[in-house]
């Protein structure tokens, strides 16, 4: 089961939240949808639920179009960014809601509702109200409850913004592994490289309320195709009149020499160390900054002051 | 359509319950010109009652102002046993009848009540006076500056002041400089509702006031007594001064609200 | 060796002697001794004396108008209220500041005002009760002429409170609910209704307690027939006029302990609103 999004553009008064955008999920697939706030993913996330009408384009299942048909009668189970729980129902209610309202029978209904509770690990806490709840229990009771009625397709709205550091990182493992047991095709949306990365098949790059690239992770971290995406997946420096253009370097693509002739002069202004990795502030002769992000041994006898020669392992440039 | 109907609905709920009352005042106290108005508005007695009005509020207003931002304070800034109780406490005034409200001044200080003999030795008149007025609407209108500066001041927190303490401010300096400038809104607007409703208060007042025409008529009383007298003409055009102060109430709350979204 | 003496810092906040002087004793004076006194007063009249007072038709008749139609005007102030705040979050109104401000209008007229406004809008010539008259509806100087001036005062206390929680109420509990396959009158009873529940409970103590207690609205427009338009209010301040200090006492302490219940019961509402919203 394929989802095709065909030219699809939507304004918001002056603003265009998407500007002619065409895309095809796979069935099965893991997209992520990832880009800053404002760049159009979560508009788009919202046409796919049905939730909002695209002023042009179309929304197509394996050839049938959805476009004109409204959030009730697609099946997506979509989960909120901050989770959008009854805060009447308890656990159970929640989860059942899509098969209640539905008028399934109640024994269909507890084995589903069961299952689900299993599958979340949430057996325990059916009867708690949300409020009584965790943010990561949270998540996953509303993830439950978008998967009870076997939704076509699985929407994540930034599923793990609300969530701290650690649970967080708990959450996208177990994610994968759900996805991979239960196969259902699920787009998110994120502002979060590190989390498109770890989980998604491929990752779809929103600028300006267009796709800037498509592809799957490696290919997007190799061979960024534009500036913006290079930018924004971040820990790089933009470095002027080295050279005919405009060029870039990302911190660990850069390796420190004591001796050589290699690379360009510079001087280390300061060392520390950033988790994995050691950061060295490094400024060229013509006073622009650079920094190294190296491996600890080979920060190994390094001091601030001393004048080594820094070479750009790879080197971005743009036409135009 | 359904959306329409339901926008109907509203709209004639609201036009034919709360919008038809203002106009019929409005409408019966010009229904003999604006002069009849004037004359009805500018009468001896309806002036007396105005003037008792705001000097009962006068009174009252401050009184209830120092002690809604003393109350505010103690409520918002400090966790003390008994808080519980004090807040249910604050609250009562405006939920206990107001006819209620002028009995217990009556039973305390009336003919009959506890200090009554002792006040008529000393030839002190409270009941049927002015001080069981400003007594009385004292009591209906006590916690109305403080309601509005508690969730003012407890969404506030009190990091301000704890700052400016480490500053090396003293208390008055904390509360005059850090304090004080940051409920001025709030303040203002609690004691515009605090007048309002001292110009406006009926019930609690009519228990106390003994109707003594010229006296002790505040200018809702005297709206009734117009209107006991089928005089309804000067008794809708007494009613239209109070109804706008009632309606600039409304405008300056909106302002109020639009400029400080707390 | 002051230091490990001090078992906890100095106070860093100013002034709650200060303060709570002031609240307490301001508060004792107009409030507290007062409402004291009028219970110690009841008290005096012993349990049989306080019964006496407390019962017969009249007094009966009384309390089953006042209660009764403020029931009923709760009732009716609730459904108001819902209609027009969700008409007025939800949909654009025209006009909409206007009906907004509009709303508040009952708490902010003066209830003398209210009260004969309304009477001359209802009474059989006027403007409203004119139409009704045809029909053989009298509603000013009858029963449900005490029912149209408690729903005037009452409307804004359901409104008002039931407002904001529609406002904060997110757009996406209906959206999940939609997207769940909920038809819209299924979105309506199944999330929107029970999640706005204790608003309209709030709402409807609120404007019930204030129509039970409410005396400047309702005189006018009932008429004062002793038991059949009267209410319990003013059935005190009668009695008060016929010197009759016992028996107005009487009927305040039942007054006054219905407040205090109310107040608790709102308490009890809001403590489960903060915990359900948490």
């Amino acid at each position: 089961m394929s989802i095709e999004i065909l030219g699809i553009s939507k304004n918001f008064g002056a603003f265009k939240a998407l500007d002619d955008v065409t895309l095809t999920i796979g069935n099965g697939e893991l997209l992520a949808l990832l880009g800053p706030s404002g760049s159009g993913k979560t508009t788009l996330l919202r046409v796919l639920a049905g939730l909002e009408l695209p002023d042009v384009g179309k929304v197509q299942e394996n050839g049938h179009d959805l476009t004109s048909l409204g959030a009730r009668d697609r099946n997506v189970g979509l989960v909120f960014q901050h989770f959008a729980l009854f805060p009447h129902l308890d656990v159970f209610e929640n989860i059942a809601f899509s098969l209640r309202v539905r008028n399934r029978p109640a024994v269909e209904v507890q084995t589903r509702v069961d299952e689900l509770l299993h599958l979340v690990q949430l057996e325990g806490l059916a009867h708690r109200r949300p409020a009584e709840l965790s943010g990561g229990q949270r998540q996953r009771v509303a993830l439950a409850r978008a998967l009870a009625a076997r939704p076509r397709v699985l929407l994540l709205d930034e599923p793990f913004s609300a969530l701290d550091a650690k649970v967080r990182h708990e959450l996208r493992g177990w994610l994968r592994r759900l996805h991979e047991e239960l196969g259902t095709t699920t787009v998110f949306v994120t502002h979060d490289q590190d989390e498109a990365f770890e989980l998604a098949d491929r990752v779809a790059v929103f600028h300006r309320g267009r796709i800037e690239q498509l592809g799957t992770p490696d290919e997007i971290y190799d061979e960024p195709k534009s500036p913006f995406v290079l930018d924004f997946l971040g820990h790089v420096q933009w470095l002027e009149g080295l050279g005919l253009a405009k060029i870039a370097v990302r911190h660990r693509d850069v390796t420190l020499h004591a001796t050589g002739e290699d690379g360009w002069a510079a001087r280390i202004v300061r060392i520390h160390r950033t988790g994995p990795r050691v950061r060295v502030d490094l400024q060229l002769e013509d006073g622009q900054p650079l920094i190294a992000a190296l491996e600890p041994p080979a920060a190994q006898g390094l001091t601030v002051g001393q004048r080594v020669r820094a070479v750009a392992e790879r080197r971005y440039a743009f036409a135009g | 359509m359904i959306r329409i109907l339901l926008m109907f609905l509203a709209m004639a709920w609201l036009t034919l319950m709360v919008l038809a009352p203002v106009a019929i005042v409005l409408a019966e106290a010009f229904s003999a010109g604006v002069g009849a108005w004037w004359t009805a508005v500018s009468d001896d007695e309806t002036r007396t009652s105005v003037a008792l009005s705001l000097k009962v509020a006068a009174i009252v207003v401050p009184c209830n102002a120092v002690f809604g931002v003393a109350a505010a304070w103690a409520l918002a800034r400090f966790r003390f046993p008994g808080r519980g109780v004090l807040l249910a406490l604050l609250d009562l005034p405006l939920s206990v009848s107001p006819v209620v409200s002028g009995l217990v001044f009556v039973l305390l200080f009336g003919a009959q009540g506890w200090f009554g003999s002792w006040l008529q030795a000393h030839d002190i008149q409270v009941i049927f006076a002015v001080p069981g007025i400003v007594l009385a609407t004292a009591f209906v209108t006590l916690p109305m500056v403080a309601r509005e500066l508690l969730p003012l001041l407890e969404s506030q927190g009190q990091d301000a002041e704890l700052a400016a303490r480490t500053l090396g401010a003293s208390g008055w300096q904390t509360f005059w400089r850090v304090s004080f400038p940051r409920m001025r809104g709030a303040l203002a607007y609690g004691v515009l509702l605090c007048t309002a409703r001292a110009l406006g208060e009926f019930g609690a007042v009519s228990v106390v006031s003994g109707h003594i025409r010229g006296q002790t008529d505040t200018l809702p009383l005297h709206v009734e007594i117009l209107h006991n007298e089928y005089r309804f003409q000067a008794a809708f055009a007494a009613a239209s001064l109070l109804l706008l102060v009632g309606v600039a109430t409304l405008l300056l709350r909106r302002l109020h609200t639009t400029e400080s979204p707390h | 060796m002051s230091f490990w003496r001090t078992k906890r810092a100095p106070a860093a906040m100013p002034g709650l002697g200060l303060s709570l002087g002031i609240t307490l004793t301001w508060l004792s004076l107009i409030a507290l001794i007062p409402l004291i006194a009028l219970v110690i007063r009841a008290g005096s009249l012993g349990w049989q004396g306080w019964l006496d007072a407390v019962t017969g038709e009249r007094v009966w008749l009384s309390l089953r108008l006042s209660f009764g139609a403020s029931l009923i005007a709760a009732g009716l102030d609730t459904l108001a209220g819902l209609l027009i705040a969700w008409v007025l979050c939800r949909y654009k109104l025209p006009f909409a500041a206007f009906w907004d401000v509009l709303v508040d209008l009952p708490f902010a007229l003066p209830t003398a005002v209210a009260g004969f406004a309304l009477t001359a809008l209802w009474v059989p010539d006027g403007w409203l009760g004119r139409m009704l008259a045809p029909l053989g509806w009298k509603i000013a100087f009858a029963e449900p002429g005490v029912v149209v001036a408690l729903t005037f005062i009452g409307l804004p206390f359901v409104v008002r409170t039931v407002q904001p929680v529609l406002q904060s109420a997110e757009r996406e509990l209906e959206e999940a609910a939609e997207s769940l396959g909920a038809s819209p009158s299924q979105v309506v009873w199944r999330v929107v209704l029970p999640t706005l529940r204790p608003a309209l409970l709030t709402g409807f103590a609120l404007a019930f307690a204030r129509a039970v207690g409410e005396y400047g609205s309702v005189i006018f427009i009932c008429g004062n027939i002793p038991m059949k338009t009267e209410i319990t209010p003013l059935l005190i301040v009668s009695r008060l006029e016929q010197y009759d200090y016992a028996g107005a006492t009487a009927l305040a302490t039942i007054m006054l302990a219905f407040s205090a219940a109310i107040l608790a019961l709102l308490q009890v509402l809001q403590t489960g609103r903060r915990v359900a919203l948490r």
